[in-house]
């Protein structure tokens, strides 16, 4: 074909088709802006989506797919990358990210276990990032904490303190985060639920000495008045009473603006009655914080006290009183409002004026099913018709119950309220004493709810139960055994064990 | 001595009749569209379309060492260092290549539409468009193609910039009213300069002469003028909106999203431009009685 010096038509076309090949190419490639680039920016990329499947997670109704996925691309980045830290500049702080991102978010699940693993691994690998390392071994001591395993967690509290609050290094810490201040208090409630009252004196000292150490110093006014707040923490934790009471009218003095004036106050009023039990003095105080700062935030807990110390009296109006004013001043959805409301119940059930109180139980958990409150209500209800002996009302008020709890375990409440909603309609069927149900329902919860380690010790609940309950050892024997066989290795199998070895024995 | 011909009756017509002006701008868009059958038309704007898709694979592909620095001039603030980490490599993306175009709507782009209105014009007269023709002829007339296009681009910048400055500061649809105002400034702008460029390659205008032959035409034919600007306009507005919010959408959906942006709102600029330079182009030539064969202002010579 011949070519013409007015051009080739094919030539053009050519053209154009290569114009729109290229342009789907780079339309439809995905990730195609990032090809051959270095192992940091691929990493950063990872780190990106793995956030982005992060954010997708809604909490508290958590899709555990989703949560999978999340986690797996964060355990990529790690496994990927650790090997590279040393070479390149910049990965290592991209891997502790995503070590510190992967046991957040396995906490935000109630994953304790795990989160706690990976905040000591993000500690060890955070040589070069001390904020991280700070943050990471002070929340792998405070899981250890909230799931009740307080040696391992008066160990790490304690390696915090040495590493971190020990000598100059107060303020530097103090400055990474405040909380990491409350370190001594928190070993010290951890000694005393040890009851070894000498770890207990040893830790308060220290943090006093830490306290004071920061209010003397020049660190800024906000990190001074957190160390005093804290000293004065330090004192009711170990009842020095007198000196709490001083520091507290001390700190009235130096912060006498509308913030800190009620909750000062309300300190007061607990060293007033808890220290020196002092009622009337209390009132008094509390009574302050109402008329001075009815808007502060302190003002319905003030109420909810001045309430419970008139209830402790027996002066029933004059409580009644301060709880209605808390429901028409401070009605709402709040947590003082519930407590109110459930107050009330409790003074009229006290006051014998059942009909009143059953009315008050019924609306706290109508209108407030997933409070605690609202959980406790139903079996309060029950427990009253269980004690005078109406069979007949009991038994329809454990139905409510069940009925209330079947509803909270739906998949329209979050995890949380789902799996306490279970541990009460186990604690129904306990009180109905239907064991067999009582045992099945215990030994279906693990499966039902695979993250919650609480749930892991049901079996030897569960064996309880058909070996005291039901009399029937050999069932017990078996569930120990398949419990022991689930979780080799763990405390948890080692007891099974040991209960089964009893029980084989005893036969 | 030969003459052109203007049609000012016609002219006189339009301007009493807005269906009028409609009519005749949906007849130059047609014949732009018709023109297409011979891809040739549409090659030079097809080919500065495959330069910006080159540019951005330049961009994803240099991120690092001497590439980086290079693209991270245009933009204050912007360190090379930036461009090396993720997503911030994509989402500078829009203002460093946005810089740069704008360099390049004027220095090099003017040769492109210089091109089109040759190779419009020869195939409106049934002649043969031949792009080596076109970009020699827009090459020898590149000195003032250069002139009006960056006092017509000068123009259309000032004027949405100053909307766009006018809008900051501003929340909500006052802010919108204000962005569009500057948006409108600047499309009036656009009109007023879109018959320079054909002035310039079928006229052999000087950039003076072009622009004041230009602006005059085009006050003659404001209705219908402005509709071939902005109608091809509107094709683009949804990228523009896009734009606009690019880069919360990349960080939401996937910073890959800029390169999906940017591609797709070539494409439209691809489209509109064509529509709008092609247009003028019928417009103005329809408008005038050809000229002998042989004459200098005979583009079927050239």
């Amino acid at each position: 074909m011949k070519t013409s010096e007015a051009g080739n038509p094919i030539r053009t076309v050519l053209m154009t088709a290569a114009a729109a090949v290229l342009t789907a190419a780079i339309m439809i490639c995905p990730g195609c802006g990032s090809g051959g680039k270095s192992p940091g920016y691929e990493a950063e990329k990872a780190l990106f989506e793995a956030r982005k499947h992060a954010g997708e997670l809604t909490f508290p109704n958590l899709n555990r797919e989703f949560l999978d996925r999340t986690l797996a691309a964060y355990r990529k980045i790690i496994e990927d990358y650790t090997g590279e830290t040393g070479s390149i500049e910049g990965l290592d702080l991209i891997v502790v990210t995503a070590q510190m991102e992967l046991a957040e978010l396995e906490f935000r699940a109630s994953m304790f276990d795990d989160a706690r693993k990976d905040f000591l691994h993000a500690y060890e690998i955070a040589g070069n990032v001390p904020a991280a390392r700070a943050n990471a071994l002070w929340s792998a001591a405070f899981i250890s904490r909230e799931s009740g395993d307080t040696a391992e967690a008066l160990r790490l509290f304690t390696k915090f303190h040495e590493e971190y609050l020990s000598g100059e290094k107060i303020l530097a810490t103090a400055r990474l985060n405040r909380r990491y201040l409350l370190t001594p208090i928190r070993i010290a409630e951890i000694c005393n639920v040890m009851a070894d009252t000498d770890c207990a004196g040893k830790w308060l000292g220290e943090a006093e000495m830490t306290y004071r150490h920061v209010i003397r110093s020049n660190a800024s006014e906000e990190l001074r008045k957190e160390a005093r707040y804290n000293l004065v923490s330090t004192y009711l934790l170990g009842e020095e009473w007198t000196k709490a009471r001083n520091t507290i009218r001390e700190m009235r003095k130096i912060y006498g603006n509308e913030a800190d004036i009620p909750s000062l106050l309300y300190l007061e009023a607990r060293v007033e009655l808890d220290g020196f039990g002092n009622r009337e003095s209390a009132v008094s105080v509390l009574d302050r914080i109402v008329t001075e700062h009815p808007r502060s935030k302190e003002a319905p807990t003030a109420l909810l006290m001045k309430g419970n110390i008139f209830l402790d009296e027996g002066k029933y109006d004059d409580a009644a009183s301060a709880y209605n004013m808390v429901l028409e001043e401070y009605g709402g959805t709040g947590p003082e409002t519930v407590e109110a409301a459930w107050q009330l119940a409790i003074l009229e059930e006290r006051r014998k004026n059942w009909i009143e109180a059953s009315l008050h139980y019924k609306s706290v958990y109508t209108s407030f099913p997933t409070t605690i409150q609202g959980l406790e209500a139903p079996l309060r209800i029950a427990a009253h018709y269980k004690g005078i002996g109406e069979t007949e009302a009991m038994e329809a008020a454990y139905e409510r119950a069940a009925e209330h709890y079947e509803h909270l375990s739906s998949l329209q409440y979050s995890e949380t309220i789902r799996i306490v909603a279970e541990e009460y309609h186990v604690r129904t069927l306990i009180e109905q004493e239907r064991w067999e149900e009582a045992a099945g329902r215990l030994l279906a919860l693990p499966g039902r709810y695979p993250q919650y380690h609480s749930f892991k010790e049901n079996c030897l609940m569960a064996a309880s139960i058909y070996e005291n309950r039901l009399g029937d050892p050999e069932r017990a024997a078996e569930i120990l055994q398949s419990c022991a066989a689930r979780y080799p290795g763990t405390p948890l199998a080692a007891e099974a064990l040991k209960q089964f070895e009893r029980i084989r024995e005893s036969r | 001595m030969s003459k052109v011909v203007i049609n000012d009756g016609a002219d006189a017509a339009e301007r009493r009749s807005l269906a009028r002006s409609i009519s005749s701008a949906f007849q130059a868009f047609h014949a732009s569209l018709t023109l297409l059958i011979d891809p040739r038309v549409a090659s030079p704007y097809l080919i500065y379309f495959i330069f910006q898709i080159l540019l951005l694979a330049a961009y994803l592909a240099g991120n690092s060492g001497r590439p980086a620095h290079l693209w991270a001039l245009p933009v204050g603030g912007v360190t090379p260092e930036m461009l090396g980490h993720y997503p911030a490599h994509l989402l500078l993306l829009q203002p460093i290549l946005g810089r740069i175009e704008i360099i390049l709507e004027i220095f090099l782009k003017s040769l492109f539409h210089g091109a089109t209105v040759y190779v419009v014009a020869r195939a409106m007269r049934r002649g043969k468009p031949s792009l080596p023709r076109a970009f020699s002829a827009a090459g020898r007339r590149y000195p003032h193609l250069l002139g009006v296009s960056a006092i017509s681009s000068a123009g259309v910048y000032a004027a949405v910039y100053l909307g766009a400055w006018l809008s900051s500061g501003i929340e909500g649809p006052a802010m919108y009213a204000v962005l569009g105002g500057g948006i409108a400034a600047g499309l009036i702008v656009q009109s007023l300069f879109v018959y320079t460029i054909p002035y310039v390659m079928i006229d052999g205008s000087s950039a003076p002469a072009a622009v004041a032959s230009g602006v005059s035409l085009s006050l003659r034919t404001f209705m219908k003028t402005l509709l071939v600007v902005a109608l091809p306009f509107m094709l683009t507005v949804p990228t523009i909106l896009l734009d606009l919010k690019a880069e919360m959408i990349a960080l939401r959906l996937s910073p890959d999203f800029m390169i999906h942006n940017h591609v797709a709102s070539k494409v439209m600029e691809l489209v509109s431009t064509y529509l709008i330079t092609a247009s003028a182009t019928v417009i103005f030539l329809a408008r005038k009685v050809a000229r002998p064969a042989g004459t200098s202002l005979d583009i079927d010579a050239r």
